[in-house]
């Protein structure tokens, strides 16, 4: 006999776990079932009471570093394009390093924004994209031909399709403090002579900074320092060509300047730190956009006037600068608005000038005949920042030193695998710090470069 | 009466509907939002997908032999390893001492408490921004009370995140900063829980300090600190947030774990199939280790 009297009546009625797993994996079911349907019992609220628009347009962008440039570009260009197109455009603007995570979760849902903007030409992306080609013509039809930077930088001449169309690119300068370098009797014209001046300007208490840290800003500079010196990722015809003599002299002569002129910071650099380096009044010179000239202006900081923009120092094969970044719109094949995100993006080159003037010269066009270069460097004179006229370079650093990630060849996917696993910066930074030597940093790279470009090719990208 | 049962005169009364009904959101939640991303993991892995896309050409085993063959990923393993060993040694030494200091009755027991517990309850991401800031090449806070200290000299300021060592010694400290109260919590319940007559039976028998700890409070606690640890493994080993904001792997990818290099090969690379690959790498590992835990904490169960 049980002890308690209601025992045996309780072991009836209790559930194994076996059973109640089942029951529950039941009960899911239905629930998800159920779920399921709900999109299709309720309908959403009708959006628009008192006139039909002709459709809808989403589009998703960074958060623009100069804030002018979203201040024109949500409250004037998208509200005035929308009222002439009767199209109810949205704006979502995300800081630029969840894009990729972002363009990687709209694709993988086969959902989002018509019109999707990086800073960078999304070359893998190439099977998810619309060919743009019909909107690159069009622009042409209007303004004239693509700049040479966004066609290397947009078009897969293996598959003969653009994958994106680009609106803006962002010069690369040098920027400088003209007040230290003149104090030591020197400039940096070429890389021997900001060997030759960083010793001392470290000794001052001002190092150079060029990073070798795993971020946009090193990779950048790093790769067009490389240029200077012959040193090429790949050559004209899309092959790796890291592996050179010229590339192993440009890392020795980069871990001479660290050691002589630079300070261990570069190596723990984030993309804001060459800014702050310089706004700290420590930097001496850096790679940046003019986006590090633009803020002390605005604070007042004391050495502001002296800060001077010029392109980047000639190395033994010349001066070869890249973009610093690059406006590139895709639309996706599974986007709802296709027809509007094209128009849009056309109009939108089409207007470079207006971009540039709200950018403070941060944009460029990428189609040159929106906004000619004669015209910018006339715009760029009227600057009153001193000294004055020092934004004039821009149009000669655009016209001249710019050129495209993977220049000789062109931006692709395999490009864009080594530029996002930061392996250049790397290689300079193991040398630097004494883990290996050159050659060995150089070979090591070159060996991870050819399997990516294996497997690209492979995949019939590139 | 005895033997008489009473029929169940709602639906909801019957134990196995009732059972059913409040268990099935949490079984289709766990279903929907970890077995299918989990499924689709592993099917991605041995597809060449590209750049977000679900689908590609099967390539059996290429993936996990390309990983394999790759020096970053070997590293990375390496990495991960170091990076959840040490900071979860430094919590279950630090959540132990905590524990047993917090179980005494103290004036301002609850405020340091509620301070200790503090870390956890911070969003992640805002945090290990905050100890960027800290760790600042240009202006670390942690500099400036080491200079304004006289420990360190202003022309030889250590360079928390951009040398391999310093840098992984700084994403160790942030990770086990955030641990801690999770393991101090579970702890000190482990502690709470020790029957006071058990206590006062080791202090009759003479047992003090010590040997009181060694053999009677640890292996009362041990099953529960299991947990903790165990959580403390799955959470570090898995994470890929503190490395990510703090150093980005780097410098030279030398605290580059497996998350990361998931991330930057299956996200910002483009290689969904290979990132996968990565990623799930862990797994059978991370079960073995949870498997062999659970194990042991039910042999170390005390009756």
């Amino acid at each position: 006999m049980s002890d308690r009297p209601d025992q045996s009546a309780e072991e009836q009625s209790r559930v194994t776990r076996r059973e109640l797993l089942k029951k529950a994996g039941a009960g899911a079911v239905a629930l998800g079932v159920a779920g399921s349907a709900a999109p299709f019992a309720f309908a959403g609220p009708h959006r628009y009471t008192r006139r039909q628009l002709k459709g809808d347009l989403s589009i998703i962008q960074w958060v623009h570093f100069v804030p002018s440039y979203d201040d024109w570009f949500d409250n004037t260009w998208v509200k005035q394009w929308g009222q002439a197109n009767d199209v109810q455009v949205n704006v979502e603007h995300i800081n630029n390093t969840l894009l990729d995570t972002r363009a990687a979760a709209e694709v993988a849902a086969q959902s989002g924004h018509d019109l999707f903007m990086n800073l960078h030409p999304m070359a893998s992306y190439e099977d998810q994209v619309i060919n743009h080609g019909s909107i690159v013509h069009e622009i042409e039809r209007k303004v004239g031909k693509y700049g040479a930077l966004g066609h290397a930088s947009t078009y897969n001449p293996k598959t003969k399709k653009y994958f994106a169309v680009s609106d803006n690119y962002v010069p690369d300068p040098v920027v400088w403090r003209h007040d230290l370098w003149n104090g030591i009797g020197e400039s940096p014209a070429t890389w021997e002579h900001v060997a030759k001046a960083a010793p001392k300007l470290k000794k001052m208490g001002h190092p150079v900074g060029i990073g070798q840290s795993q971020e946009l800003d090193s990779n950048m500079a790093l790769i067009a320092y490389l240029m200077c010196f012959g040193g090429f990722i790949q050559d004209e015809h899309n092959r790796p060509a890291l592996y050179s003599k010229h590339t192993v002299d440009a890392v020795q002569f980069m871990a001479n300047l660290y050691k002589n002129g630079e300070d261990a910071s570069i190596f723990g650099w984030n993309p804001a730190s060459n800014n702050n380096f310089l706004y700290a009044g420590t930097g001496s010179m850096i790679l940046n956009a003019i986006s590090a000239t633009r803020t002390p202006e605005a604070q007042h900081l004391p050495f502001s006037d002296d800060l001077w923009v010029w392109p980047i120092p000639a190395g033994p094969h010349g001066r070869l600068g890249l973009e610093h970044v690059m406006g590139c719109y895709s639309i996706w094949k599974f986007a709802k608005n296709k027809e509007n995100a094209e128009k849009f993006l056309a109009d939108l080159c089409i207007h470079g000038k207006d971009a540039t003037v709200a950018s403070q010269l941060y944009n460029f066009p990428s189609f040159p005949g929106a906004f000619p270069f004669k015209s910018i460097r006339k715009l760029a004179a009227a600057d009153p920042h001193k000294p004055h006229g020092k934004y004039t370079i821009l149009t000669t650093i655009a016209e001249k030193y710019t050129h495209n990630i993977g220049y000789p060849g062109t931006t692709n996917a395999a490009i864009d695998e080594v530029f996002s696993k930061y392996l250049i910066p790397q290689m300079f930074a193991q040398v630097s710090q004494g883990k290996l030597s050159a050659r060995d940093s150089v070979r090591d790279t070159m060996s991870v470069v050819k399997d990516i470009y294996a497997k690209w090719r492979k995949r019939g990208k590139i | 009466m005895v033997g008489s049962t009473r029929r169940p005169r709602y639906l909801a009364e019957r134990r196995g509907l009732l059972a059913t009904l409040l268990i099935s959101p949490a079984v289709l939640f766990t279903a929907l939002l970890v077995g299918v991303p989990l499924g689709l993991a592993i099917y991605l892995s041995f597809t060449d997908a590209t750049a977000g896309s679900l689908s590609g050409k099967w390539v059996g085993l290429g993936n996990y032999r390309s990983a394999l063959h790759d020096q970053i990923f070997r590293d990375a393993i390496w990495h991960t390893v170091i990076f959840t060993v040490i900071s979860q040694a430094v919590v279950i030494v630090c959540a132990g001492l905590l524990a047993h200091a917090l179980v005494r009755s103290f004036r301002g027991r609850w405020a340091l408490r509620f301070l200790i517990l503090l870390p956890w309850a911070a969003p992640v991401a805002l945090t290990s921004i905050g100890f960027l800031w800290f760790y600042d090449p240009q202006a670390s806070i942690f500099n400036w009370f080491l200079v304004h200290l006289h420990l360190v000299d202003k022309t030889q300021l250590p360079n928390w995140l951009g040398t391999p060592r310093a840098a992984m010694s700084s994403i160790i400290t942030v990770q086990a900063w955030r641990i801690l109260p999770f393991a101090t919590v579970i702890f000190l319940a482990g502690v709470s829980s020790i029957p006071q007559e058990v206590d006062d039976a080791a202090a009759m028998d003479g047992a003090t300090g010590l040997r009181k700890f060694w053999y009677v409070s640890l292996p009362l606690q041990l099953p529960i600190a299991i947990v903790a640890v165990l959580f403390g493994i799955v959470f570090t080993a898995t994470d890929m947030i503190v490395p990510y904001i703090l150093t980005n792997g780097g410098p030279f990818n030398s605290t580059q774990v497996l998350t990361t290099w998931a991330f930057q090969t299956g996200i910002n690379a483009g290689n969904i199939g290979e990132g996968a690959a990565i990623a799930l790498f862990m797994l059978p590992l991370l079960a073995l280790v949870t498997v062999g835990m659970l194990f042991f904490a039910r042999r170390a169960e005390v009756t």
